[in-house]
């Protein structure tokens, strides 16, 4: 294997360092050892569709930052909540934007993770020695789905709260599994009020904690070579700061486009929330099984989203082809294919239908 | 280095008391419990019945039948307390009188939120809620009592929302400029690939 080596710095103690800002930096890498991320990385990573998961992490950066100033002015108290999302629109400096970059900035960040998940799929990305990192985004993924949820709930207006009746109910469905959608785990306390600590604490501490290990795994097993060339023979390396150099360009791009759409499309807040109806949509990205759920009942949301993530989980251990070019694999392309179309079929059905009622006369 | 082969009596035992524990806790949390009360049947309570109703024309504003039934409901059911019965009777009333042409959707829900002690509605800026729920509110009570209008996510623009506009091209375009700037060569990578 042959590498050009001419783009990557080297060693802590070769460089002539000239002026303060080298000079601070010297001795900060001399005790902190920042220096180890610059470990090469070959250059097709920089490529935007290996960019996909540094974008992800670019998108969860800009949640916390507005997550955090958000956090000062919202009210998890179930007679406030609605009141004080609303508050932070017409009230709170900037807080309409604000709110509407986070709000977009969840979105993307779904988006973003589900066509990292996807290019990781179909370049093989998940095979032999990468399968634990494989596993690591699958529970980052459903992280991002539990915080899209909580999320959901906490502006407490109508459409939030059916989608929390939907998650009581699967909790009951779940047995003891589903304890803690039980309103009597923690009867003194508000649900509101858990499903807040969980969506400002719990799961970003898991997504994050996860984030790092998926990084050092990275660097581990190196980010796996162009599927046509796994030898990676005659290409060029870079240090992995270019990297970070490259999604941070494009994660400013990014952050343009969605203050953009913050601003043309801020999302609005529904009415203050009345158990025992069941009038509006879910959001678009669990239409695909609220169609399970309209033709099988509630247990659809439970063996769709089942079923789902055991094939994710399943799919490095299934998959033992060694080749990674897709025209190599056309099995694992033809399930993918399907798999992919059924989501995207059922999302369409649900979003072409009238809400059905599936949580009984409340 | 040395592997070892197989765990020694210690190693087993601890292995086989975390299997059990662990067995033991997903039998603990698999075994079937009693469900909580959450919406099994229609309520019977008049007051759960108004507030449904209201949140009815609230959320599906052109579709009378869901407030149409609650109200018919509510003025029937068993439980009456905290609500005064005769408004909720000329809810219904000018419901089915506006059957014949157009329902007075704005009279029909301030009978109705008169009916349980809410304030009448004013708006979708309405500053807070327009009634009081008694405290506590644990579980998952909702803590309205009149559901409040909708709230879009905004009218025009405004001056600062043009200056936001004009702010958030420029970090676009500049990350976009950048992005290009320093983009890396990628030719070698494709004539790597095609080998």
């Amino acid at each position: 294997m042959s590498r050009t080596t001419t783009d990557v710095p080297p060693g802590p103690a070769a460089p002539q360092r000239r002026g303060w800002p080298q000079r601070a930096l010297h001795a900060i890498d001399e005790r902190l050892g920042i220096d180890a991320i610059r470990y090469p990385v070959p250059a097709h990573a920089n490529r935007v569709a290996y960019s996909l998961g540094g974008l992800t992490a670019f998108a969860l950066g800009i949640l916390i930052v507005t997550g955090v100033i958000l956090a000062q002015f919202y009210n998890p108290d179930p007679t406030a909540a609605n009141e004080s999302v609303r508050h932070i629109v017409q009230a709170v400096w900037a807080g309409r934007f604000i709110r509407g970059v986070h709000f977009w900035a969840a979105e993307a960040m779904y988006v973003l993770a589900i066509l990292h998940l996807l290019r990781i799929y179909f370049t093989g990305a998940y095979k032999r020695p990468r399968e634990a990192n494989w596993l690591i985004g699958v529970g980052m993924l459903a992280l991002t789905i539990g915080a899209m949820f909580t999320g959901t709930v906490l502006k407490w207006d109508q459409e939030g709260f059916e989608a929390l009746s939907h998650n009581l109910e699967i909790g009951k469905l779940l047995g003891g599994l589903g304890f803690w959608f039980n309103p009597d785990f923690s009867s003194g306390v508000p649900i509101l009020i858990r499903l807040y600590i969980a969506h400002v604490s719990i799961i970003p501490m898991l997504i994050l904690g996860l984030l790092v290990v998926h990084a050092l795994l990275v660097k581990r097993h190196k980010i796996s070579p162009a599927p046509r060339n796994p030898d990676a023979a005659g290409e060029p390396v870079g240090p992995f700061t270019h990297h970070l150099r490259r999604i941070a360009t494009l994660g400013l791009l990014l952050l343009g486009a969605l203050s953009l759409i913050a601003v043309l499309f801020p999302p609005g807040i529904g009415p203050t929330p009345v158990e025992g109806i069941e009038v509006t949509k879910p959001p678009w990205m669990y239409w695909w099984m609220f169609t399970l759920e309209n033709w099988i009942g509630l247990s659809g949301i439970v063996w769709g989203a089942g079923v789902l993530f055991a094939l994710l989980v399943a799919v490095p251990f299934i998959d033992r082809n060694p080749r990674r070019y897709w025209r190599q694999r056309p099995v694992a392309m033809v399930l993918g294919v399907l798999v992919l179309a059924a989501l995207i079929v059922f999302s369409i059905l649900e979003g072409i239908t009238t809400p059905v009622e599936h949580l009984g006369g409340m | 280095m040395h592997v070892p082969r197989s765990l020694g009596p210690i190693g087993r035992t601890s292995g086989r008391s975390l299997t059990v524990a662990l067995l033991l806790i997903i039998a603990t949390a698999v075994a079937p419990r009693p469900a909580w009360a959450h919406g099994e049947g229609d309520s019977d309570k008049a007051l759960v019945l108004v507030r449904q109703a209201i949140a009815y024309l609230v959320n599906t504003p052109p579709n009378m039948d869901g407030a149409t039934d609650k109200i018919g409901d509510a003025a029937e059911a068993e439980d009456k307390a905290g609500v005064q019965l005769p408004l909720v009777e000329q809810a219904k009333d000018a419901m089915e009188a506006g059957e014949m042409g157009s329902v007075d959707v704005h009279k029909v829900r301030a009978l109705l939120e008169q009916s349980i002690g809410a304030h009448v509605h004013t708006g979708p800026t309405d500053p807070v809620a327009i009634g009081q729920v008694p405290p506590p509110v644990t579980g998952a009570e909702t803590g309205t009592l009149a559901a409040i209008d909708p709230m879009p996510g905004r009218g025009g623009l405004t001056g600062g929302d043009w200056a936001l506009l004009v702010i958030s091209m420029l970090v676009g375009l500049g990350g976009l400029a950048l992005s290009i700037l320093l983009r890396p060569h990628l030719p070698s990578v494709r004539r790597g690939e095609t080998r």
